[in-house]
């Protein structure tokens, strides 16, 4: 049993008289401790699937199960608290708390997780040991995504999701960034789930996802990812 | 611009929260400063409205000698002056429903009033009589038609009574008798009068507690005729049409009151003119009534005195008479003495010869009598002649005999000397006999004669013997016969003799009857002639009783002479003394006349009646809030405008950029902004002014409307013009640039910055980091909590001054009541009050100690009281730069400080502490020491003040040894000893203090019992102030919810523009809490405790401006005679914070949905 299954989901929106399916019969599973990437143009319906994933939206129809549990069923509290325990969640735009320190971004998210790794450690282990006192406001943009790693990371979630982490990051920062999350995946063991529009990606994932009008398109295993530093785009 | 005004139609309806919040904080804003500025003017319009419907005089004289028609003509004639009445009013003690009022009883012209016309709101009263002024609003009942039917006040101050009850008056400041024509009043109706728009505080008198308790209104005819207008009332000529108060209204009033003054040495001289002739009138009346006793006088005595020259002449005659009778009496006594002393002459003759003749015949029977002695002499000698003779013949016979005698006895003893010698040689029987035998001789010489008696017989007889010349016995017997014929012829011549004895003695018999009947005869004429004497004597004697009593009748008719002269002469010195003290009254009284001065003529505007100055004063006061309340207001509405519109501006960033890349110039571009805050503010301050122009001044004049009888004007109110457009502008033009500060900071810059996310204001350390240990305990929503607070500042601001405006303003209301409650509760009624008495007994002057302690006997037994206390309570006035602007004080002097002190707290208001009060104390009353500007140590001084109120005399000078706390009314205390010090006497005990039982039904009966006891002037019960300060109370209660609805308001609208913007602003991080998986719990605590940090920052802000604004407001509203308690209670600044809180999290509250609806996939959104 893969770790995370979607059988047949869709997620219907209404917006005015018209329904828009964001996701529409959307079959795909991924296993523990892979680096999957899904990929596809604006509008396929990839940020709803990790909505989705995420807990942050529920389903129209169809399940989605996630190590054995039905996620699409939970309710509000449940989901909270999947959020909370299972998910760690990288956003485009890091989404720190511009009034804590890094370390402080870092602590935010570990004080209210079961078991967390130690803020501290995981923040010198993306490489920020020296600037964790200050806010995110004196780092740079990838520095800044590496804080939001480090945060997600921290919480030791079951899930590692990441919403176009290098959507507003140059190149150098980007690979740095997309390193730190092939780590999390090959070292820690975090089943990480990258969303992006970057086709270039898929050279370091384990698994790609297609997504195309709703639905996976193609699902591929890679046999031999690269290493994200060796990634060219 | 079409373009734009659709965007500004879009704005303001997809940010309607905003729009209206902001529109709101101007409205209450703008509404709160225009609405309270309005309350006054209002209240003054009003008033006016009242003094204009009601025709209230706009002057009224008074003068310390009344007026007449004269003087009201005068007055009619003065330029300026549209009408003009006079009127009477006195000041009296009157008993209403069981207790007594000090009560001024006022004249109103029936026939005028009858036939005016009240408007229902109580506003106008139409009639025909233009000098009907003071018109009086009939609210029940009906107008009297009998001078012994009274009006009251309609208002609280006549609680009690009703239609139909009596009215009794008791006594005035004067005698009553020349003023009113009855004493006794029913109740017929109740009436408003304009003179009287405050229903409390009606005025000063002299009775009672000095303040006047109610107001009384009756016919004309209730007074006296003839008795003088005691004031005069003007009307001023185009003075209604001016608004009272205004500048415009004090010139035209002060302009005939000027004109008045100019002649009120004229009228104050004709009014002197006639009383003088009427006193003088008076006095000639008298010398004429004084001549007249005098005369009736001079007659009656005069009558009395030829009364008593009649009864002395009378009394005269009768003592010459008397003296005549006299006389003749005694020429009777002489002429009787005389012919007693002839009769006697003549009977002492006759008796003298009576008496010769029976001398003659005694010494005839004398002689007889010696011759018979000699006869007798002559028998004798011859008896003893005989006798002798017969002897002598014995004797030769004895002799015989003795010789035998004197032989026996020889023989018998020569017999016993034998027997002797035998005797001597015998013994035994022989002796015996010869002894027997010489004891039988003894026994025969016993029985013969002794031998001495046989010779003294023997001598005797021979004696015998030798008489007769013989000398033997032979010669005897011759002898004898020769003596015996000598005898017999003896004896025959004293025969003879007899005889011519017996013969003398006849005739002396004869003689002797002779001589006895002319004796008899003598006696008989003695007697008969004494008898006729006598009979004179006893007609004198009669005469002389007769006299006697004619004498006695003579001296009782002197005695009533007497006394008849003595009465008439006291009664003429009575009469005498009487007449030179009518005199002396006269000459006093003409001496007064003569030294009449003329009356001093006064005359008061409108502002010098307690009750409308008093209403203006609290006009005046509603301004001076409403010239610091709406700041708060102000103040909000600009921050709240300076952080929306910031915001606002913001939001649109990209949009800003945009325009401007596209062309659209500055200046049209912050029109939109600008017309945003201008639709926003105008909307508000527009709808602000509407209602809270009308709602404020509504309230305002209700709450006023419990302690003042001016009704308000029909709403809808007038809106003054100029406050509503300056309040307007001003909310408007704060909104405005505020607006503009926040556009024109955005607006400076490129649009290429414009068009790019705008870095996130950066986190900042702050102070409290520094604190290592609170920091490090802190959590992370703390910390993001404590550095939020300091991000922000202008919504710190604008929170904290917002939030401490709902608190100052709630805790300003809570103080305010709490301020009148201390007055009932430090003053009278509470745990440890300043007063430990509800009762006042007023005595009269001159009361004696006798009634003093009767009073405190029924004190204490009809009342309960346990003990009492006497002092010295004068109204009088205090100053300290002279007498011409002195304030009312009460002056307290104790006998015994120390019994006052239980009566009367002492202390300092701020410590605590006991203010020691003795002999030489001098203690004063917070409030009064303040305003006279006197300290500890400090010398001020007391003056007399005359019925007026106005001081008098040269003061005493007292030095001020302590200040005590105090609210009601200015109090001195003094000491004894200080007191004598001042004035130089001792305090006479005036009054008396005492705690009894105080409800109703005990107050009544001990008010009865006080009024038996002789002296008793005043019986006032604390109750009476505490009751009117309950009705403050009740104003305050409704001011308190005007208080309350816009704080609230207040607090609602800041708390929802912060929170507002606090989510709008932290959409991206409240949703990436979520993702984060934050429960929605934690989400609301992380958000909204910045509020609440910022709700208690603001409120303990507003408890510190709460206690500086309710002092001002305390000071504000405070009347002369009043301090507010000062000291907000703890309860109220935690009422005033738990609201501030409660109103707060309604607003979180209401926050929390918005909260919640935020989308987690908001945070996947770019930054734009």
């Amino acid at each position: 049993m893969p770790f995370i299954e979607f059988s047949d989901v869709r997620k219907t929106y209404r917006m005015g008289d018209v329904e828009v399916h964001a996701v529409d019969g959307m079959d795909l599973s991924i296993e523990r401790g892979e680096l999957c990437v899904i990929v596809g143009p604006s509008g396929a319906g990839k940020t709803t699937v990790l909505n989705m994933l995420g807990g942050m939206d529920t389903v129209t129809s169809g399940t989605i199960t996630l190590d054995g549990r039905c996620v699409s069923s939970f309710s509000e509290r449940e989901l909270t608290s999947y959020r909370r325990y299972d998910v760690g969640f990288v956003f485009q735009f890091y989404n720190l708390v511009q009034n804590l320190t890094a370390l402080e971004n870092v602590e935010l998210a570990s004080q209210i997780c079961r078991d967390p790794l130690d803020p501290a450690e995981v923040l010198s282990k993306v490489g920020l040991a020296d600037r964790m006192d200050n806010f995110p406001a004196q780092l740079s943009g990838g520095e800044q995504q590496r804080v939001a790693i480090a945060r997600a990371i921290a919480k030791n979630p079951k899930l590692l999701l990441a919403d176009e982490p290098t959507g507003a990051l140059d190149y150098q920062t980007g690979k740095q960034v997309l390193g730190l999350l092939q780590d999390a995946s090959r070292e820690m063991g975090k089943t990480v789930v990258l969303i992006t529009h970057n086709q270039a990606f898929c050279s370091i994932a384990d698994r790609v996802i297609h997504i195309r009008g709703g639905r996976a398109a193609s699902i591929e295993r890679n046999a031999s990812p690269l290493d994200a530093a060796a990634l060219e785009w | 611009m079409g373009m734009l005004g659709r965007e500004l139609a879009r704005s303001i309806r997809s940010s309607l929260g905003r729009f209206l919040a902001l529109a709101g904080i101007v409205a209450l804003g703008c509404g709160f400063y225009a609405g309270l500025s309005m309350c006054g003017p209002d209240m003054r319009r009003s008033a006016d409205a009242l003094y204009v419907g009601t025709s209230l005089a706009d002057i009224r004289l008074v003068s310390t000698m009344g007026f007449s028609e004269e003087q009201l003509s005068q007055v009619c004639s003065v330029e300026g002056v549209e009408a003009a009445s006079g009127g009477w009013s006195c000041d009296v003690m009157a008993r209403m429903d069981g207790e007594r009022y000090a009560t001024r009883i006022l004249s109103f012209d029936v026939d005028a009033a009858s036939a005016s016309e009240a408007s229902d709101d109580g506003i106008t009263v139409t009639s025909d009589d233009e000098s009907y002024l003071n018109r009086l609003v009939l609210v029940d009942g009906r107008w009297p038609t009998s001078p012994d039917e009274c009006l009251l006040s309609a208002d609280s101050a006549s609680e009690g009574m009703s239609i139909g009850d009596t009215v009794t008056v008791l006594y005035g400041t004067s005698d009553l008798d020349g003023v009113l024509v009855t004493r006794t009043f029913t109740v017929v109706g109740f009436a408003h009068s304009p003179r009287f728009p405050d229903k409390a505080a009606l005025g000063y008198t002299s009775l009672g507690s000095g303040e006047l308790d109610r107001v009384m209104f009756v016919p004309e005819g209730s007074f006296a005729d003839g008795l003088p207008y005691t004031e005069l009332f003007v009307k001023v000529r185009g003075a209604d049409e001016l608004f009272y108060g205004s500048e415009e209204y004090e010139q035209k009033v002060g302009e005939v009151e000027d004109r008045l003054g100019a002649i009120s040495d004229d009228l104050s001289a004709s009014r002197l003119a006639e009383v003088r002739a009427d006193a003088q009138d008076e006095v000639d009346e008298g010398w004429a009534s004084y001549e007249d006793a005098k005369a009736e006088a001079d007659q009656q005595l005069a009558d009395a005195k030829a009364e008593l020259d009649a009864a002395l002449a009378r009394l005269e005659s009768s003592e010459a008479e008397l003296e005549s009778g006299r006389e003749r009496l005694s020429a009777g006594y002489a002429s009787l003495a005389e012919a007693r002393g002839d009769a006697e002459r003549r009977l002492a003759a006759a008796r003298s010869a009576l008496d010769d003749a029976q001398a003659k015949l005694d010494a005839n029977a004398s002689q007889l009598d010696a011759s018979q002695a000699q006869a007798d002499a002559g028998r004798q000698q011859l008896a003893q002649v005989q006798a002798s003779l017969d002897e002598l013949a014995q004797v030769p016979s004895a002799l015989v005999q003795l010789d035998q005698a004197e032989a026996s006895l020889d023989s018998l003893e020569a017999q016993r000397a034998q027997l002797e010698e035998l005797a001597a040689t015998q013994a035994g029987d022989e002796l015996a006999q010869t002894q027997a035998r010489i004891a039988q001789t003894d026994a025969a010489i016993a029985q013969l004669p002794s031998r001495e008696d046989i010779a003294s017989q023997r001598s005797r007889l021979e004696g015998a013997l030798g008489q007769a010349g013989l000398t033997d016995a032979s010669q005897v017997d011759a002898y004898v016969a020769a003596a015996r014929e000598g005898l017999a012829s003896r004896q025959a011549e004293l025969d003879a003799a007899d005889a011519s004895i017996a013969s003398g003695r006849d005739a002396l018999t004869q003689g002797q009857s002779e001589l006895d009947a002319s004796r008899q005869a003598y006696e008989s004429q003695a007697a008969s002639a004494r008898a006729q004497l006598d009979d004179a004597k006893a007609t004198l004697d009669e005469k002389a009783a007769e006299l006697s009593s004619g004498e006695d009748e003579l001296a009782s008719g002197w005695a009533g002479y007497e006394d008849g002269l003595a009465t008439y002469q006291s009664s003429k010195a009575d009469a005498e003394s009487r007449l030179s003290d009518a005199a002396a009254q006269l000459e006093a009284a003409q001496a007064d006349v003569d030294a009449l001065e003329a009356p001093d003529v006064y005359a008061l505007d409108r502002s010098q009646n307690t009750g409308i100055s008093s209403y203006a004063d609290d006009a005046g006061r509603i301004d001076s809030i409403a010239s610091v309340f709406p700041l708060i207001f102000f103040l909000v509405a600009a921050l709240v405008a300076l952080t929306t519109m910031t915001r606002m501006v913001e939001d649109d960033r990209v949009d800003i950029g945009t325009h401007k890349a596209l062309g659209f110039s500055t200046a049209a571009i912050a029109s939109r902004y600008v017309a945003y805050a201008l639709i926003a503010s105008g909307v508000g301050a527009v709808a602000g002014i509407a209602i809270l122009s009308q709602v404020l001044p509504y309230i305002v004049h209700s709450a006023y409307g419990i302690m003042y009888n001016v009704p308000q004007e029909p709403m809808p109110l007038a809106v003054d013009m100029g406050i509503a457009c300056g309040s307007a502008l001003a909310g408007v033009g704060i909104t405005l640039c505020a607006t503009w500060l926040a556009a024109a900071q955005t607006m400076r810059e490129a649009p290429a910055t414009l068009m790019l996310p705008k870095a996130p204001k950066p986190g900042k350390r702050i102070l409290l980091e520094r604190v290592g240990p609170v920091w490090r305990r802190m959590s992370f929503s703390w910390k993001v909590t404590m550095r939020n607070l300091f991000r922000y500042k202008r919504r710190l601001a604008m929170t904290v001054v917002g939030i401490a405006g709902c608190t100052a303003l709630l805790l300003t209301g809570l103080g305010v009541r709490d301020s009148i409650w201390d007055i009932i509760e430090i003053q009278y009624e509470g745990a440890n009050p300043i007063f430990s008495f509800n009762v006042v007994v007023g005595l009269d002057d001159g009361a004696t100690s006798s009634q003093l302690s009767e009073v405190d006997e029924v004190l204490e037994d009809v009342g309960g009281a346990e003990g009492t206390c006497a002092v010295e309570l004068d109204p009088m006035q205090a100053s300290t730069t002279g007498r011409a602007d002195a304030t009312s004080i009460q002056v307290m002097v104790a006998n015994d400080p120390s019994e006052l002190t239980e009566f009367v707290d002492m202390r300092d208001r701020m410590s605590g502490e006991a203010v020691s009060f003795g002999d030489d104390s001098v203690v004063l009353t917070e409030k009064v020491a303040s305003k006279l500007g006197v300290g500890v140590g400090d010398t001020f001084a007391v003056y007399d003040q005359d019925s007026i109120g106005n001081a008098t005399g040269e003061g005493y000078q007292l030095t001020c040894t302590g200040i005590t706390e105090n609210y009601v009314y200015h109090y001195c205390y003094v000491g004894p000893e200080a007191w004598r010090k001042a004035t130089g006497g001792a305090p006479a005990d005036n009054a008396v203090l005492a705690m009894t039982d105080a409800s109703d039904a005990s107050r009544a009966k001990l008010d009865e019992a006080l009024e038996g006891v002789g002296g008793v002037a005043t019986v006032s019960f604390n109750s009476e102030t505490v009751d009117s300060y309950r009705t403050s109370l009740k104003a305050v209660d409704m001011v308190m919810g005007i208080l309350v609805v816009s704080a609230a308001a207040l607090a609602f609208i800041v708390l929802y523009n912060l929170t507002n913007i606090n989510i709008i602003e932290r959409v991206r991080e409240i949703a990436s809490l979520k993702v984060l998986g934050f429960t929605p719990h934690e989400v609301v605590a992380y958000v909204f405790r910045e509020i609440v940090v910022l709700v208690v920052l603001g409120s303990a802000a507003g408890l510190v401006l709460g206690t500086w604004l309710e002092a001002f407001v305390v000071v504000s509203a405070e009347t002369n005679p009043v301090m507010f308690g000062r000291a907000i209670h703890p309860a109220s600044y935690l009422i005033a914070f738990g609201a501030t809180l409660a109103f707060s999290l309604l607003v979180i509250a209401a926050m929390v949905p918005k909260l919640r609806r935020i989308d987690m996939v908001e945070s996947l959104k770019s930054v734009d």
